[in-house]
């Protein structure tokens, strides 16, 4: 009886082995280039939606946490085989992070002020669209104990987070405070790096009031209770997503423009309280 | 290749560092206050952790007491712990809805968040254990025999520790103090969860460093230059003593 494992056949069992092996990696290198297979317009996404594949990373102001992720969710549904991977943070620490060459397909600022330094980087692909807007609102512990109920009841609080300058909702916040002509002693005001852990001071920490966006107060929940700011002293700020030039997935990068400006995009936003971009 | 890995990060910061404009950029309000308040609140967080420890350490060293063990290793605890989760653990009892917290704050007004006392006591937190173990090892190892022949002269306890252990545990006493400084000096985590960012009173250097990132690098910089020359000056100083070897 020849022996099955004789070293002629175990060799050949190897050599066959590693071919599969060699072949099915071939095959899932092959299926995770997306660059060869996508062929989309910027427009209409139901056409291209069997070519669409791949990975991107959109960097986010940290307001859209809520929104996006719940788009994310949704865009990735309808289109199998991609991912959209978010990286939120601070407008200004995003856009310096995309001109220091980080890899982000997308960029969502929560102004144009942190837009436009990346633009004359030439950092971005074509131009910034804006896709929503957002006002600032104070927000406070709940049931109001201290009783403020405007900008300049914010005195009576003991300690106000607000976000950093650099932050969209930092200076929108301070250009806010200064036409309401009120001031809050620096020994008063702690800074949070975003709008989220600003928030965050407020609704699981010991601070007083935080001034936010309206989209923080609006989920803000039984955590704390929103005090609107009059349009006469809120300063709006307009959100521009773009392409970031050094993307590696083009197409799906303007496609995931394109769904966050499409109708059920705007839905999902003005569900979260962002205002149109009109 | 170890040490390159080590010191390239270092040189990258001296290679950075804008010279020309460091004295300007540590002379900001903000950069000032930064450093006054480091230096206010890592001293009197190496006091207290002295004041606190080094009884500690006596008590774990030297007697018998049940649950030793227990209390040494929460003690080492803050050393393991996430800074930012000791902070968090901070808020939880001593925030004004805190576990302790709330008393100190309905029954006499306390509120230690935002605090500059918050601030130390967060350095404290993370800080003392340092001192705890290093003047723990020291009474360990040091020969017990000077003690028990001062005790049979006559001294007392307290005359003992004074004038016989103090003096035998001083260089790893002032190895760990000078370590215990350090770490209290550019504690961030805990600080900026309990006691926030308030300039001129929580915001120490190594907040002022984050912050000043995002708007001057170069004052992060010359900022992070000054820390880093403290460290070097605690690190020559000590000559690897704080290992907790004891001369004796």
């Amino acid at each position: 009886m020849t022996n099955p494992f004789s070293s002629s056949t175990r060799s050949h069992r190897r050599v066959a082995a590693v071919l599969a092996l060699a072949a099915l990696a071939t095959a899932a290198a092959c299926g995770n280039s997306s660059t060869a297979t996508s062929t989309t317009a910027t427009t209409g996404t139901t056409a291209t939606t069997a070519a669409l594949s791949g990975t991107i990373t959109v960097s986010a102001a940290s307001s859209l946490t809520g929104a996006f992720g719940t788009l994310g969710t949704m865009f990735q549904s309808a289109h199998p085989g991609t991912t959209v991977s978010f990286n939120f943070g601070s407008s200004g620490t995003l856009a310096t992070q995309i001109e220091q060459g980080a890899p982000a397909d997308v960029f969502a600022s929560a102004s144009t002020q942190d837009m436009t330094p990346v633009q004359h980087a030439g950092d971005i692909a074509g131009t910034p669209v804006i896709f929503a807007r957002n006002s600032l609102e104070i927000v406070v512990k709940p049931g109001n104990p201290l009783g403020i109920h405007s900008l300049a009841g914010l005195d009576k609080a003991g300690v106000v987070a607000i976000c950093v300058k650099t932050a969209p909702c930092g200076f929108t916040a301070d250009q806010a405070l200064a036409k309401a002509h009120v001031t809050i002693p620096t020994s008063k005001v702690t800074l949070g790096q975003d709008v989220d852990s600003t928030l965050a001071e407020v609704t699981t920490g010991d601070a007083d009031a935080a001034i936010v966006y309206v989209t923080n107060a609006k989920s803000v929940g039984t955590l704390g209770v929103g005090v609107p700011i009059p349009t006469a002293q809120n300063v709006p700020t307009s959100y521009p997503i773009a392409t970031v030039k050094t993307t590696t997935n083009k197409a799906l990068s303007q496609a995931w423009i394109a769904y966050v400006l499409s109708p059920t995009g705007q839905a999902v936003l003005r569900q979260a309280s962002f205002l149109p971009a009109h | 290749m170890t040490v390159a890995f080590l010191a390239i990060p270092l040189v990258g910061l001296l290679t950075k560092a804008s010279w020309s404009t460091l004295w300007s950029d540590l002379t900001t309000p903000v950069a000032v206050d930064a450093l006054k308040l480091s230096l206010v609140c890592s001293l009197w967080a190496t006091g207290l952790s002295l004041v606190l420890g080094v009884p500690l350490a006596w008590v774990l060293a030297r007697t018998r007491l049940p649950g030793r063990n227990l209390v040494r290793a929460l003690t080492t605890l803050p050393m393991v712990l996430p800074p930012v989760v000791g902070g968090v653990a901070l808020l939880l009892a001593f925030g004004r809805d805190g576990l302790l917290g709330r008393f100190l704050y309905d029954w006499f007004g306390i509120q230690l968040t935002f605090s500059t006392a918050g601030a130390v006591l967060a350095e404290t937190f993370v800080a003392m254990p340092f001192l705890i173990i290093t003047v723990e090892a020291a009474l360990r190892s040091m020969d017990g025999r000077y003690e028990e022949a001062a005790a049979n002269l006559g001294a007392g306890r307290w005359t003992t520790f004074r004038r016989v252990t103090l003096p035998i545990i001083s260089p790893s006493l002032v190895a760990g103090t000078a370590l215990t400084w350090a770490r209290a000096l550019g504690e961030f985590g805990a600080t900026i969860t309990f006691a926030g960012d308030i300039q001129g009173r929580t915001q120490t250097l190594p907040l002022a460093v984050y912050l000043a990132l995002q708007d001057d690098e170069h004052v992060a910089i010359a900022l992070s230059l000054a820390l880093l020359a403290v460290s070097v000056v605690v690190l020559v100083s000590l000559r690897g003593r704080w290992l907790g070897a004891v001369s004796s």
